[in-house]
């Protein structure tokens, strides 16, 4: 018997999502939706005794809708990875990110839902879908902003089934992720992403932090302050440290964190301007 | 429950209560060669081919597997006819214990398969679930870049 799931008792395979849905409400606290499955490894639900598996939804398909790039909730990153297209910045990005998200094998088990629903601090999409502004698809209609979704936490799903991201690649004309770990597809210790717009003739940037507060943040001030004069990562690490009070644990202190972040944020922008300067 | 999958090419139905993990239902029905490391996903001792991609079968609840296909070391090569990879492997020295060869030669045929042609950065990045305690990584990327060279050769007409 798994260790992961040791009082597992049932595996449902809903076809759709409105019974997916019913199957959560009636069997309560001791019923997971399942996506890639990858945070059972680090997280055992011993009080697990019903899952409902998100494989045959029909959430894992990747289209483009006139300029929004439509992901499936259930689309691995590996497959993510592999439709993204090197032509737009967005999806350029969206790939450097991902292939900095855990090793191969895991990339090929994580679903694009799953790592947003299971937000954490070490969490590298949600950086940067949160800086290209993306929405969330709850139970095929509703259209939630990720950014209210890491503002308020899970929470604010109220038992909805996200089944889709959609990004906007609309006026993106460059962007850059950069992550701090021990190796290339470590959890986190910080991350930033930003991205710069094009809107008529002036830039707007976009930027997010991961690593320092339970979920990514977007802080306005920090964009800001990069559309202004070069800045150094010392200058932007107290901007940051302003605004948020960064965690620690036993893997880096706070002071080591806002560091990091500040550093990444001025070398992401770096990278974000030089692209879209092509 | 009833599971119903394509395993190394033939099809393969087995009863697995719901929790039970893919690398425990394939060892026991006899396929050792997927082995059992830490469980959370780190090692890569256990990884298997699902549809062709690299997974770690710790993390794979048997349900999940209905109606797709794997790939086990099993169903690669024997040790009559060992696949010019597994040989690559041992002609390298790329093989110590052993213990995370299995995981290894499967991610570097996953690889190969989706490009024929990979230079030593691509080698290591698709090997960055796979860890090795004995050899290093070294005579390892030696062995996928040899089997590539092997596999180019092989296919000129």
């Amino acid at each position: 018997m798994s260790r992961i799931l040791p009082r597992l008792e049932r595996y449902h395979r809903p076809t759709r999502v409105d019974e997916a849905i019913a199957l959560l409400r009636a069997g309560g606290r001791t019923t997971m939706l399942l996506g890639g499955g990858v945070s059972l490894g680090m997280l055992p639900r011993p009080n697990v005794r019903e899952v409902v598996g998100m494989e045959r939804l029909g959430v894992d398909q990747v289209r483009r809708e006139d300029s929004v790039l439509c992901i499936g909730a259930s689309v691995t990153l590996g497959r993510l990875d592999s439709e993204l297209i090197m032509g737009s910045a967005a999806e350029r990005l969206l790939r450097d990110t991902v292939r900095r998200t855990a090793t191969t094998p895991l990339r090929n088990l994580m679903t694009v839902g799953g790592v947003i629903a299971g937000v954490g601090p070490w969490s590298d999409l949600p950086v940067s879908l949160l800086a290209l502004g993306a929405d969330l698809v709850l139970n095929g209609a509703a259209v939630l902003p990720i950014e209210t979704f890491l503002a308020k936490g899970p929470r604010v799903l109220d038992g909805a089934l996200i089944t889709q991201v959609r990004v906007s690649w609309e006026g993106v004309t460059g962007g850059a992720f950069l992550k701090v770990g021990r190796n290339e597809t470590d959890l986190a210790l910080a991350s930033a992403s930003v991205v710069v717009f094009r809107e008529g003739m002036h830039p707007r940037i976009r930027a997010a932090i991961g690593g320092l507060v339970p979920r990514p943040v977007r802080i306005p001030a920090m964009e800001d302050t990069l559309a202004g004069p070069p800045l150094d990562g010392g200058a932007m690490t107290r901007l940051i440290g302003s605004v948020v009070s960064p965690r620690m644990d036993p893997r880096a202190d706070g002071d080591y964190r806002l560091a990091l972040a500040g550093t990444c944020v001025v070398d992401c922008y770096e990278a974000a301007r030089r692209e879209a300067c092509r | 429950m009833n599971v119903t999958t394509r395993l190394n090419g033939k099809p393969f139905s087995f009863d697995a209560a719901p929790g039970e993990r893919l690398v425990d239902v394939l060892r026991d029905h006899g396929f050792m060669g997927t082995k059992f490391g830490c469980g959370t996903g780190e090692c890569g001792a256990c990884v298997v081919l699902l549809d062709g991609e690299p997974v770690n079968s710790c993390l794979v609840l048997a349900p999940r597997v209905e109606g797709r296909s794997i790939l086990t070391i099993e169903g690669l090569g024997t040790p009559a006819a060992p696949h010019p990879l597994q040989e690559e492997f041992a002609d390298a020295g790329a093989v110590q214990c052993g213990f995370c060869t299995p995981g290894m030669v499967l991610s570097a045929h996953a690889l190969l398969l989706r490009n024929p042609s990979p230079n030593r950065q691509e080698v290591a990045a698709a090997l960055d679930g796979n860890l090795c305690r004995c050899t290093g990584y070294v005579k390892i990327v030696d062995a996928v870049m040899a089997a590539a060279a092997r596999r180019r050769e092989e296919a000129r007409p």
